[in-house]
């Protein structure tokens, strides 16, 4: 594989490794605040988010 | 394709449709279904906007086209990173901030509720009728690659899939599919481009025989004076982009559902700078194509299917199927945003502003879930319709929303954000003149166009002044290969002359409401249009000035100006860096 389309493809590979581990986290970030939301929701039903 | 690409696709589609499904457990409010309980984090953001942005189009039509007129066609791309840029610095965190789900609100709050109603009803029918094209691309490609010719199977099989799980599932579907269906994308790409350069002997070499064939030296000119795709071509895409990075309902309401206008403008900019080398993936491929089949195809699309289904088989078996998913996941995402968008616009725009009493939360629930369905079987009649016809139908839809949405950009953006005296007298009149002006454009200088509903019609009239225009034609006639570029330059030029001139004539309008207090749970907005911090000040100011420059290269280009390609990657390069760096600092 010549160095043009090495570098291209290594890019390429990085920001797809990059989009998976990074977004996990930011996924579980998301989860675990959702979890808080909800869990408050519920010991407190007259608090409805709008 | 083997039974083993078939399997691998079909497990890849069920597999979405189910977990997209699964995802419904977390709508809750309306909310949810619109802007994913504006939760959505940078990284993620990113994801489901590239998505969201890339679909068939991009790898099939523009490897396609690449093949045929070469490498300038990455503009398309390239001014759409510097367009994400500036919208999310400049123009989505204002927008963000006021709290709403959709641009008709915004034209609700800055100039009058019918204009709300008015543009969400447009632009929830044009969504549906684009999809329907959308639809018809990826049956089309199917057909092509596969070899089963049942295109309404694979129109119900691609719809399905869409419709399902964003009618169920929302905006929460739509973001966390994304992230996926962004991966299964990017991993098609990364398979087919080392094999097509490879194929081609590979990039060095294919660069080095493009420039010495004298006919087709062109090719690898990513800034060329003359041509299909030369200056001109740049700076009117640069303008169509701006305008779609600006007011695209689908890429807009993925960063409405952002934690913060900062997280929004991270998730635009992010979005930018992946865009740019990925952009590669699918141009070069179809440059391989011109080399390995240099007689070119009848049909520019066939170019990438050939290639696909010719080249990718040798190498190793199951390629092609995971090769397909990517292509179907490209397809699929921008189907499921679009789809949400549309119900966003028709629920949200029309249905709420119609109705005397605001709908309680629940059967808001329901009427989004009914207009996803409603659109669904808009897209799928117009895709079952377009088979019957030939291209002209699809490029005459793209070219009036060309036309339509530069004045709308003008009226919304540049005046609606940057003039206070602009009311909605002005942005009607505006609108209205400016795309008139648009249609014109093409019918004077268009020779078809122009003879079949100009001169005849006015023939009718006065003989004389079909005479007269005629003239006019034959003067422009030299123009005609650029008409496609020239309008959407006349449209929003003319947007920008009457908007103030009619809004001068009328009563101020009232101000801008303030933005929404913060609520329980939101992250602290520190986002200013002029950056407290140096480095803040000195990236914003970078992507300005990279901007310009970026302008003055590509006119320059027009002069062919031999360091205009290399100045032109630079600034675009400088205007999405700089975007990094005023995003990323307080």
């Amino acid at each position: 594989m010549d160095w043009m389309t090495l570098s291209i493809t290594a890019t390429g590979v990085l920001i797809f490794c990059l989009w998976i581990v990074i977004p996990i986290r930011e996924y579980r970030m998301i989860y675990l605040q959702l979890r808080k939301q909800r869990r408050s929701e519920a010991t407190d039903p007259g608090e409805r988010r709008t | 394709v083997t039974t083993l690409d078939y399997t691998i696709v079909i497990v890849f589609l069920c597999a979405i449709a189910a977990a997209g499904g699964m995802i419904s457990r977390l709508i809750r409010t309306p909310d949810d279904l619109f802007v994913a309980g504006r939760q959505l984090t940078p990284f993620v953001l990113a994801a489901t906007i590239t998505a969201t942005n890339l679909s068939m189009f991009h790898f099939v039509g523009m490897g396609g086209t690449a093949s045929q007129d070469g490498v300038s066609i990455i503009w398309q791309n390239w001014t759409g990173g510097i367009a994400l840029t500036l919208s999310g610095l400049f123009v989505l965190p204002l927008m963000r901030r006021l709290r709403i789900r959709s641009v008709p609100e915004y034209l609700e709050l800055r100039y009058a509720r019918g204009l709300r109603t008015l543009v969400g009803a447009f632009w929830g029918i044009r969504l549906c009728i684009y999809l329907g094209i959308l639809l018809n691309i990826a049956g089309s490609a199917a057909v092509n690659i596969t070899g089963f010719h049942h295109y309404g199977a694979w129109l119900i099989v691609f719809s399905a899939v869409s419709i399902l799980y964003s009618a169920v599932g929302g905006a929460w579907a739509v973001a966390i599919m994304d992230s996926v269906q962004f991966l299964a994308m990017l991993a098609g790409a990364l398979i087919m481009f080392p094999i097509a350069m490879s194929k081609a002997g590979g990039l060095p070499q294919m660069i080095s025989y493009f420039r010495v064939a004298a006919s087709r030296a062109h090719f690898v000119q990513l800034l060329p004076a003359h041509g299909a795709y030369n200056w001109l071509f740049v700076l009117a895409i640069l303008l169509l982009s701006i305008k779609w990075a600006c007011i695209d309902q689908a890429i807009l309401q993925r960063a409405f559902g952002s934690r913060s206008p900062r997280v929004g403008a991270k998730g635009m900019v992010l979005s930018g700078l992946i865009t740019t080398p990925m952009a590669f993936l699918w141009v070069l491929p179809g440059l391989a194509v011109a080399k390995l089949h240099p007689q070119g195809f009848a049909n520019p699309d066939q170019a990438i299917p050939w290639l696909l289904s010719t080249q990718l088989p040798s190498v190793a078996r199951g390629l092609l199927g995971f090769v397909l998913c990517g292509l179907v996941a490209a397809q699929i995402s921008v189907i499921t945003a679009d789809v949400n968008s549309v119900a966003t616009l028709l629920s949200s725009d029309v249905y709420r502003t119609l109705r005397r009493t605001p709908p309680s939360p629940r059967e808001l629930l329901i009427v989004v879930r009914a207009n996803s369905i409603a659109c669904g079987a808009l897209m799928l009649s117009v895709a079952w319709l377009l088979q019957y016809t030939n291209a002209g139908a699809i490029k005459a839809n793209l070219t009036m929303v060309g036309i339509l949405d530069m004045p709308l950009f003008v009226v919304t953006v540049i005046y609606g954000m940057a003039w206070t005296r602009t009311n909605w007298q002005g942005a009607v009149a505006g609108f209205i003149a400016g795309g008139l002006a648009g249609v014109g454009c093409y019918l004077l200088i268009d020779p078809d166009l122009f003879y079949a509903y100009v001169q005849v019609p006015l023939g009718w009239i006065s003989t004389a002044a079909a005479h007269w225009v005629g003239t006019i034609n034959a003067r422009l006639a030299h123009l005609q290969h650029d008409v496609r570029n020239l309008a959407p330059i006349v449209s929003s030029s003319t947007a920008l002359v009457v908007t103030p001139l009619v809004s001068l004539l009328f009563r101020p309008p009232a101000k801008l409401p303030d933005p929404p207090a913060a609520q329980p749970g939101d992250e602290v907005d520190d986002f200013h249009l002029i950056p407290a911090s140096f480095l803040g000040k000195v990236g914003a100011g970078m992507a300005i000035v990279a901007a310009v420059v970026f302008l003055f290269a590509v006119i320059a280009a027009a002069w062919s100006w031999r360091a205009a390609s290399e100045i032109a990657v630079a600034a675009m390069l400088a205007v999405v860096l700089g975007g990094l760096l005023r995003v990323y600092v307080k």
